[in-house]
């Protein structure tokens, strides 16, 4: 899951409605990570998981600590806010400890494409498909990894900003060997746009490296 | 039986002081919770496999705590607890694998994820190659608790500050000593595995990880030179703590320290190596370890960890080292890493030669790569670092056998006329295929006409992995054994951390190259 904007916020005011220290910033994180790899010319696994994660910093008196969980209920939120101002009151004084910042002024993202998050699993199989049987037309044995990972960060401080931002973002790496191991070759691509992930042309080369 | 274990740790802790007791009763509290619900959870989601067409399912239900704390002279630098709850369920459809995890441990959650799992199988079934087979298992239901005595986070936390401070202090009074780092992580896995062959298996496993490392600077050449602490991680509680002579080596390897700023920079050349079993250790990992993992030798490693130079065909038939070369695999040492009862496929724990009398005779398998070499059951070295990621194949320990005598390391050391005796592991490279390699060490020592004379440094050996076995001419005996290991073996696509020890006498080995690994700047 990659929480909106909304819902980030949601999350960052509640743990920082919980701080007593002098200051402190909430982090949550969310993605939505999928992959399939494949070697020796056959898919080996593929999955997906989908998470989130919660963190809080906070100094007291120039001491720092820091606390995390998955669980975004109310109490679990209440206590890493507690867990981390436990670990301040041990932490020696931070000597370059700044104040967390004012609100500020944000240019929003551009590295977030819907198209990416919502791969076709078929039309992926038969990308990576397409991809063996040029090693296979080839004489080549084929090793690789495609990954898609959606992610959404958000920050908020005790003095005011907040700030979120979210990614996309897709590869295929790909390692061609000849049988005989003599020749080996490699080649990789992403970008936060699926459709300007070109598949073939990542095969082709690490096929061609291998053979040249 | 585990549960009921771990609240009485956790209720007894709470009349402590420190941090320990209040997140003990809320982790306990939470996990109590969902304990009481997790066979049903499994039931959801092996029942919505089989009725989605998956041939076979299972459901990991994990729990991680981790702690770690990190020191330095008289400061406290970090202090971090975090725990990491979820599960996935891995699916086979039409010879294909599946996977899919989340966080939110719902029954609603569980049967969204195990129908994205199936998809995710179903799409790719229609292009895959070679359809997966897995080699039969029994069904069992168990519960099991790894060697420790006492549990970590049951410890206090200032308890342990001030352990790693006296531990630092210790280093700091030999003079020429300019700093020290100390830290300690613990590991709790509460792991739970259903699988749609009708097994259901709960295990509570606890590592830990103390460490230190003492610096000592030349103020006249500015040259600096370290030890790090040479007890490594093992499978057990707080009790290594305080059995184990912390205080001590931290003393000795402050004296280390600063003697290796003075020590003789080594010639480079043969030499005949003395290896005590904490350097030997990340030896064996790396060319006996890795090299007799059966994926990386049918190149499903290829496009990252890497190969093997041991092919298929050359089990039972290469010779890997001398005859006294014994290397078994196991998943059962008490307090090894990779020990286990049962793995993530729910083979259970074995112990098994990967090379017996100096021939290659065996692999590392799961239920997926046993029928691919003709073998009817697995080893059980299939394991995933996190209910997010999928279960793969992981090392066991792997472990070189002592000699059959008590040899010592002073008599080993006796039949060397020019030697180097070496303690710690340092830096180390291997390539793809496990063959060619170079490691350092953290302390060394020349031995001369059977004796142990002063202490050398910029030392590294350079070999390949048969040569280097075929030169094992001595092995020290039962009372010479040592597990170490690693804490942090990265492998896999996404990559994943695995956990696995190391057992071994201290050894011999003859006419072994030698490098200086000193910078020249000119």
């Amino acid at each position: 899951m990659v929480l909106t904007e909304t819902a980030s916020r949601a999350v960052t005011d509640r743990l920082l409605g919980s701080v007593t220290a002098d200051d402190g910033v909430a982090f949550v994180e969310s993605e939505d990570y999928s992959h399939l790899r494949f070697a020796a010319n056959t898919f080996l696994t593929s999955g997906r998981r989908e998470g989130v994660n919660a963190r809080v910093t906070v100094w007291i008196g120039k001491r720092r600590g820091s606390a995390s969980t998955t669980d975004l209920s109310d109490a679990a939120l209440k206590q890493a806010v507690e867990d981390a101002q436990t670990f301040a009151k041990l932490a020696p004084v931070d000597v370059e400890y700044l104040p967390s910042l004012a609100q500020q002024t944000y240019k929003p993202g551009q590295g977030w494409v819907d198209a990416t998050s919502r791969i076709d699993l078929p039309d992926r199989a038969h990308q990576i498909s397409d991809a063996i049987a040029q090693s296979e037309k080839g004489g080549i044995i084929g090793a690789g990894f495609h990954q898609v990972g959606l992610l959404a960060r958000a920050s908020a401080t005790m003095h005011g900003n907040f700030n979120y931002e979210r990614g996309s973002l897709v590869s295929l790496k790909m390692t061609a060997r000849t049988p005989d191991g003599s020749g080996s070759g490699y080649f990789g691509r992403n970008h936060f746009d699926v459709a300007r992930l070109d598949t073939a042309r990542v095969a082709r080369e690490a096929i061609r490296r291998a053979s040249d | 039986m585990i549960r009921r274990e771990f609240l009485k740790v956790a209720s007894t802790a709470l009349g402590t002081v420190g941090l320990a007791p209040r997140m003990l009763e809320r982790e306990a509290a939470a996990a109590a919770e969902v304990d009481a619900a997790k066979s049903g959870l499994a039931d959801v989601a092996l029942a919505a496999a089989k009725r989605l067409g998956a041939s076979y399912a299972d459901i990991r239900i994990n729990r991680y705590r981790s702690e770690s704390i990190t020191t330095r002279e008289q400061q406290v630098q970090n202090v971090a607890r975090n725990q990491d709850f979820g599960f996935g369920v891995r699916v086979l459809v039409k010879g294909t694998w599946g996977f899919a995890a989340s966080s939110i441990v719902t029954a609603d959650e569980i049967r969204r994820v195990t129908q994205a799992a199936v998809d995710i199988a179903r799409a790719n079934s229609a292009f895959q190659r070679k359809r997966v087979t897995l080699a039969p298992v029994a069904r069992v239901e168990a519960n099991w608790k790894s060697a420790f005595e006492k549990d970590p986070f049951d410890v206090p936390l200032d308890i342990k500050i001030q352990f790693l401070l006296t531990l630092n202090g210790a280093a700091m009074k030999t003079a020429g000593v300019s700093f020290v780092n100390s830290s300690m992580v613990w590991v709790n896995e509460q792991r739970f595995l259903a699988t749609s062959d009708g097994s259901r298996i709960e295990q509570y496993l606890i590592r830990g990880l103390p460490q230190f490392n003492v610096t000592a600077v030349s103020r006249q050449t500015g040259d600096f030179q370290t030890r790090r602490s040479l007890g490594g991680p093992q499978a057990r509680g707080y009790e290594y703590i305080e059995k184990y002579p912390w205080r001590a080596e931290a003393q000795q390897a402050a004296e280390e320290a600063v003697a290796k700023v003075k020590a003789k920079s080594v010639e480079p050349g043969r030499y005949d190596l003395v290896i005590h079993p904490t350097n030997l250790w990340l030896t064996i990992h790396e060319s006996a370890g890795h090299a007799t993992e059966l994926d990386r030798a049918l190149w499903w490693e290829a496009d990252y960890a890497g190969t093997s130079f041991l092919t298929p065909d050359k089990a039972g038939k290469l010779r890997f080292g001398s005859p006294l070369v014994n290397i078994v695999a196991d998943r059962v040492q008490p307090t090894a890493l990779a020990t286990v009862a049962y793995d993530d496929d729910g083979v259970p724990a074995q112990r098994w030669y990967l090379v017996k009398d100096g021939v290659f005779v065996d692999w590392q398998t799961t239920r997926d790569l046993a029928p691919l070499i003709g073998r009817k059951k697995s080893y059980g070295c299939l394991n995933a670092d996190s209910w997010r990621n999928v279960a793969f194949p992981r090392m066991p320990n792997v472990s070189l056998e002592p000699g059959a005598q008590d040899t010592s390391l002073d008599e080993l050391v006796a039949g060397v006329e020019k030697g180097i005796l070496i303690y710690g592991d340092g830096s180390w490279s291997i390539d793809q295929q496990s063959y060619n390699f170079q490691f350092g060490g953290q302390t060394f020592w020349e031995i001369s006409k059977g004796k142990v004379a002063g202490m050398m440094r910029d030392v590294a050996y350079q070999s390949r992995s048969t040569d280097f076995w075929g030169a094992c001419d001595g092995l020290g005996g039962r009372s010479t054994y040592q597990l170490n290991g690693s804490f942090v073996d990265g492998k896999g696509e996404p990559g994943q951390v695995g956990v696995v020890s190391h057992g071994c006498p201290v050894a011999r080995f003859r006419q072994i190259n030698v490098l200086n690994t000193s910078v020249s700047m000119t």
